[in-house]
């Protein structure tokens, strides 16, 4: 799969558990890119085309929700598939984001089986 | 805001570590506490707010953050630094477990706000709930604490 993925989370750890369990959903590890804020994701997509974020929202300087609403909100972004990867429990911030181009949010703690078919599943329905 | 249990809380961490990373760890009996507490080093803590306030603390030893890491990294527990990884696994577990813990306390409608993790207090007051696991390598403890204020006092 030559699809872009964007793991945004402030946790190095968690990171690099995403980006195993992304290599297995088929993405070439060429094509796994990390930020550990909403800045830092904003800054790598003004520079590589971005099929899919993985997002997390609980993050210093720029939180999740600040950097989707910044995404949206900026001329043709909105083809990028946004998943929110968090605590996050709250429903009616989670429906909220939607508003800014989250298709899908899946729990911490989560098997590594369910992010990898979500990340299939989304990868699948854009291509 | 429900109260939680020790049960629960003892629950909610096995359940924890069992799906982010396939560790399993046991519930440690009361007379064993105090051997285990001995072992203990690290501690990372987070704050929430909203509805309520409160903390919920981390607490590990050496052993059991080593192989927490390597099982989140899919490494061995000798490829793991202790300082750096060690530390990064015990505050994200740390974060999840909360996310977790305020659910329970909340439901998913309740506006929660979770701060971020950072470094923890090994010594503080008994009040709100605690379990005490041991896994392979090591001995954790998690304490959910439902008031800010009285951390700060006893610290």
């Amino acid at each position: 799969m030559t699809c872009n993925v964007l793991i945004v989370d402030d946790s190095p750890i968690l990171r690099k558990a995403i980006t195993k369990v992304v290599k297995l959903a088929g993405i070439d590890e060429d094509h796994i890119h990390e930020a550990g804020n909403g800045q830092e994701a904003l800054e790598i997509i003004d520079m590589v085309w971005i099929d899919l974020v993985l997002l997390d929202l609980n993050m210093p300087v720029m939180d999740g929700e600040e950097f989707a609403k910044a995404l949206h909100e900026r001329d043709d972004m909105d083809r990028v598939e946004i998943v929110i990867v968090s605590t996050e429990s709250n429903q009616d911030r989670l429906d909220r984001m939607k508003q800014y181009g989250v298709v899908e949010s899946l729990r911490k703690p989560f098997e590594p089986e369910d992010l990898c078919k979500l990340i299939s599943r989304t990868l699948g329905v854009k291509t | 805001m429900n109260a939680i249990t020790n049960t629960q809380i003892t629950d909610i961490v096995v359940d924890i570590f069992e799906r982010t990373c396939f560790l399993i760890a046991d519930e440690i009996e009361n007379d064993d506490i105090a051997h285990f507490q001995s072992q203990i080093k690290w501690s990372s803590k987070i704050k929430y707010s909203g509805t309520h306030e409160g903390e919920i603390f981390v607490d590990a030893s050496d052993g059991f953050l080593q192989e927490l890491a390597s099982c989140m990294l899919g490494v061995g527990t000798d490829e793991v630094d202790l300082e750096e990884e060690g530390v990064q696994a015990c505050r994200e577990i740390t974060n999840i477990i909360a996310g977790s813990i305020i659910l329970s306390i909340g439901g998913d409608h309740d506006e929660y706000k979770l701060g971020l993790p950072e470094k923890g207090t090994i010594t503080r007051t008994g009040i709100g709930a605690e379990c005490y696991l041991a896994s392979s390598c090591g001995v954790v403890h998690v304490h959910w604490h439902p008031q800010v204020g009285e951390i700060e006092k006893a610290a």
